[in-house]
């Protein structure tokens, strides 16, 4: 079984974000970059499934410059067993990620996919979803809890939704996009990096898969949102009830 | 006629070679087994026990000397074996007649070889043999009670101490040892009719004689016969007894006391050279270990000091030092039966069985870290050394399970909340994964300058993540500063320079977080010329005082508590004369486990206490205080740990403080003050948690 995780860089979520002065883009100076999340959190799944069912090749797949080696490297020490590094400068976008995935697929040829739901830095939710349909399988977003089933040719998984779990059965393979709520990542330290360097890292130009990429949005302006009021302290609970009724109009 | 009595009398010659046949046979047994638990211990990473004996001899002295020391404090000064009531009595009576009687068969045997050479090398007679005989006799009755004693507790021992069937055997054999002893010495005088001196020098003896008064020589003298073999042949198996019954102790401990290495708060270094060698960092099979650690599993006699002392334990979390330290030693002992045979392994037919008992090693290592130490266990550790500060034989459970811990980490097997606060402290410098931008916020408008500001600074006020980060935490960092403002005291903070010690990341297992962080605090220490360092954070204070000055960072760390008291006695701050308002009621003090038991600072807060409180002075002790103290559950990461509610060990050690009747229950840590302000809240109770500093500042009404 073939599992292809793809891992996107994204400044630290501990990070405190600024926005460059004339909202061109944030500011990196000083900014730390991780592996997002959400797709670390699909990776620990591959990672659980291997200590399950083991004999399962794990395939991490970033997209961008050389300093996407770094999180390939945290995916690596983590447990993944081979890295793929698909090279360009150029921003993409969601479709433009879909697409270079959709051709990593065809080139690995895994069982099925898993990962983040969406990436932190802009929030999308689509490469997952644009990624099932360019390739005609089936899919299922905000996975909290997986399970492979008759005879690992389904995956039965728990959706996070508005009003509840809902679960949904997929074929195999299908595109599993992972919530926050299915696992918590294993911890990667210093040695674990220094191992996993020893393990296959391939990189591949952009233009070798065969793929346009062109992104069809274009960022215009990033812009902070509006600093918090301070908050109003109120004397007794008459109070409380007054302004819930005629300032917030929430009662 | 001089008092004496012949060694081997009434014994037949054919009688005496038969004995002296079995004492080779006995000591051949004896060596064998320690010979076998050698090899044991050997297997585990090298001490250095030959550079001990290198150099000169006075080098030599100096490297002996502390090892000697405990051997002579602990081994045969029983310091640690103290404080538990009747066991530690009846372990010292015991200790006593057994060294006492060991002394006096050796000398004896001496004696023996000595006039087979010639009869005017006999020493066994006159005041020799009275004083001699005398005080074998009255230790003889301080080995039989302590048997008695600890016959009497192992019917009733508590649940935290160890037992096997062996124990018995041993317990009885000593008690046969020395009351057949006794009526060996009973009816030698029986047939021996000694007279005067000779006779009552050996009271007990003659005292039993008396009971046999009736019997004729002659049948006295085949009873003693038969009852010396009796005495001879349980000796015989004591001694080969020893490496295979719990007895081992008796070599293992004080050679643990010896070798091991007793500092509290201290761990070993790892460099990623050694990682890059060895391709793992800690301990993942039993043999990596070290020598000294191998050893000090035998050394362990489940007397149960650390269990009791241990809060995970108190708390039902599945980890107990003890049991720690017992299942290394059967892994450790389960690994002899199936070692491979390690270099002999040649090109021959024996090749495969070779290769499966390779096999079958693997496995035996791949059930220490799942199997034989659960993850679980690993995590629950608080680091507080309870365990290893109440050893006798200076076990150290503490550093198996860090060693144990690099390991999980280096793994990448450590997940959830404790992985987060190390991520967090590698992207942010603090636990809390808050900017590290925003670190001397909590000082607005206070007028803590920085280092940079202030570059002729007498002291250095080191804050802390929690202090910085935290907003209780925050006011005690406030109420410290406003103290060192109100005497006038020259220091300065490193603000936003100041990262996280990697204390927390160290204990947990991540020796190169820790590493990373001290090398990025020592090198903006050394920017500034630091040289004195006040902390209010215990865990930061130990730190920068043990852990930083393997990596080229020495200082001298002092927490605020000592400096407070310090200003305090050189009349620096304005204490009111005047009795404040009674508004700490009554007042009990929980020590942090590294301030107190770690670096054996307990005096100073009480002092500060005592000043603050005034006239009021309503001072309350829990039981469990200074060295003794009881964690509050937030040391070794578990401060970044999820605690089941049923499980904190800080509900118990609030209850104990609020038992005191205390209104205010004073700290001095950060880790405590939210810990213990979880417990006392946990309880329903309306006392204050304060740090020691804050009642200060409240009696200064500054």
């Amino acid at each position: 079984m073939k599992i292809l995780v793809p891992l996107k860089r994204v400044p630290d979520p501990d990070t405190k974000i600024r926005i460059q002065s004339d909202g061109s883009g944030i500011d990196l100076d000083g900014v730390k970059f991780a592996v997002n999340p959400f797709d670390a959190i699909a990776l620990e799944e591959a990672l659980r499934i291997e200590e399950k069912l083991g004999e399962i090749e794990i395939v991490v797949v970033s997209i961008g410059g050389d300093e996407c080696v770094e999180q390939l490297r945290v995916g690596l020490a983590m447990g993944a067993d081979r890295a793929v590094l698909v090279k360009t400068s150029e921003s993409s976008d969601s479709l433009a990620i879909a697409k270079i995935l959709a051709a990593v697929y065809q080139r690995e040829q895994p069982d099925f996919v898993l990962m983040g739901k969406q990436a932190i830095d802009d929030d999308s939710n689509q490469a997952g979803q644009m990624l099932a349909a360019l390739l005609g399988v089936g899919q299922a977003t905000f996975v909290s809890k997986l399970e492979l089933i008759e005879n690992n040719t389904k995956a039965r998984c728990g959706r996070e939704t508005d009003a509840g779990i809902e679960t949904v059965t997929v074929k195999l393979p299908a595109i599993l996009t992972t919530d926050l709520r299915l696992n918590e990542p294993r911890y990667v330290s210093l040695p674990g990096i220094m191992k996993a360097k020893k393990k296959p890292l391939e990189e591949i130009e952009l233009a070798s898969l065969g793929v346009a990429a062109v992104s069809r949005t274009k960022v215009l302006k990033l812009e902070a949102p509006p600093k918090r009021k301070a908050g109003v302290r109120v004397k007794t609970v008459d109070e409380l009830v007054d302004k819930l009724k005629h300032d917030a109009k929430v009662i | 006629m001089t008092p004496t009595r012949e060694t081997f009398g009434n014994i037949p010659h054919g009688a005496v070679v038969l004995f002296y046949c079995l004492t080779v046979a006995t000591m051949a047994v004896f060596a064998w087994g320690i010979w076998r638990r050698f090899k044991l211990w050997r297997q585990g990473a090298p001490i250095g026990v030959r550079e001990l004996i290198a150099g000169n001899f006075r080098q030599i002295c100096g490297k002996l000397k502390p090892g000697l020391r405990r051997l002579l404090t602990d081994g045969l000064g029983q310091k640690r074996v103290r404080g538990r009531g009747l066991p530690s009595w009846a372990h010292l009576a015991l200790f006593a007649g057994f060294m006492m009687l060991f002394l006096g068969t050796t000398l004896l045997e001496i004696d023996h070889l000595s006039s087979g050479i010639s009869e005017a090398l006999k020493f066994h007679r006159g005041t020799y043999y009275v004083i001699y005989e005398f005080t074998l006799d009255v230790f003889g009755l301080l080995f039989l009670a302590g048997c008695i004693l600890f016959f009497w507790r192992r019917t009733r021992r508590p649940a935290s101490v160890g037992h096997r069937a062996t124990d018995w055997y041993v317990i009885i054999s000593f008690l046969a040892i020395g009351i057949s002893g006794y009526l060996v010495e009973g009816l030698r005088m029986v047939w021996q009719q000694p007279t005067g001196l000779a006779a009552h020098c050996s009271p007990v003896g003659l005292w039993i004689s008396h009971g046999f008064s009736g019997m004729t020589e002659a049948s006295a003298r085949s009873a003693h016969q038969v009852v010396w073999w009796i005495h001879a042949v349980l000796v015989f198996g004591f001694i080969a007894s020893i490496p295979f019954t719990r007895l081992l102790h008796i070599i293992a401990g004080p050679m643990n006391l010896f070798f091991a290495k007793p500092e509290l708060g201290r761990m070993t270094p790892v460099t990623m050279e050694e990682v890059e060698k060895t391709e793992r960092v800690g301990v993942s099979a039993i043999e990596h270990f070290n020598q000294q650690q191998l050893l000090s599993l035998d050394a362990c006699m489940e007397c149960g000091r650390c269990e009791e002392a241990c809060p995970a334990h108190a708390t039902d979390k599945p980890l107990s030092p003890k049991k720690v330290v017992q299942d290394l030693k059967r892994l450790m002992t389960l690994s002899l039966s199936v070692a491979a045979p390690r270099k002999s392994a040649a090109q021959t037919p024996a090749q495969e069985s070779t290769a499966l008992s390779r096999d079958a090693a693997t496995v035996q290592v791949r059930a220490l870290l799942d199997e034989t130490i659960r993850a679980e266990t690993l995590w629950s550790c608080t680091a507080c050394s309870a365990c290893v500060g109440v050893c006798p034989v200076r076990i150290d459970p503490l550093t198996l399970i860090t060693d144990l811990r690099r390991n999980r980490v280096g793994e990448g097997a450590l997940s959830g909340t404790a992985a987060t606060a190390l991520r967090r402290m590698q992207s942010s410098s603090n636990p809390w994964g808050l900017p590290a931008a925003d670190r001397p916020n909590w000082s607005e408008g206070l007028g803590a300058p920085t280092a940079k500001e202030n570059p002729s600074f007498e002291v250095l006020y080191w804050i802390g993540c929690a202090g910085s980060y935290d907003r209780r935490a925050q006011r005690v960092a406030r109420a410290v500063v406003k103290l060192l403002k109100h005497a006038g005291v020259n220091f300065a903070i490193l603000g936003r320079e100041e990262k996280c010690t990697g204390e927390s990341a160290r204990r947990l297992g991540d020796e190169f977080l820790f590493q990373e962080l001290a090398q990025a605090n020592i090198a903006t220490l050394a920017k500034y010329n630091v040289r004195k360092i006040l902390a209010h954070c215990p865990h930061c204070l130990n730190s920068l005082l043990k852990d930083y000055s393997q990596f080229g960072g020495s200082y001298e760390v002092i927490h605020h508590t000592q400096f407070i008291s310090q200003l305090i006695q050189e009349g620096r701050l304005n204490i009111p004369s005047a009795a404040g308002p009674d508004s700490a009621g009554a007042v009990t003090y929980h020590d942090p486990c590294y301030l107190a038991r770690v670096n054996g600072i307990h005096e100073a807060p009480r002092a500060v206490l005592a000043t603050a409180l005034g006239a009021t002075n309503d001072f309350r002790e829990m039981p469990r205080n200074r060295e003794k103290t009881f964690c509050c559950g937030a040391g070794g990461g578990r401060m970044w740990m999820e605690e089941d509610p049923k499980q904190r060990v800080s509900t118990v050690r609030a209850k104990e403080a609020l038992a005191t009747g205390a209104k205010t229950v004073a700290v001095g840590c950060p880790f405590c003050l939210t810990m213990m302000t979880d417990g006392v809240a946990a309880q329903n109770d309306s006392a204050r948690v304060m740090d020691v500093a804050e009642i200060l500042v409240e009696r200064l009404g500054i």
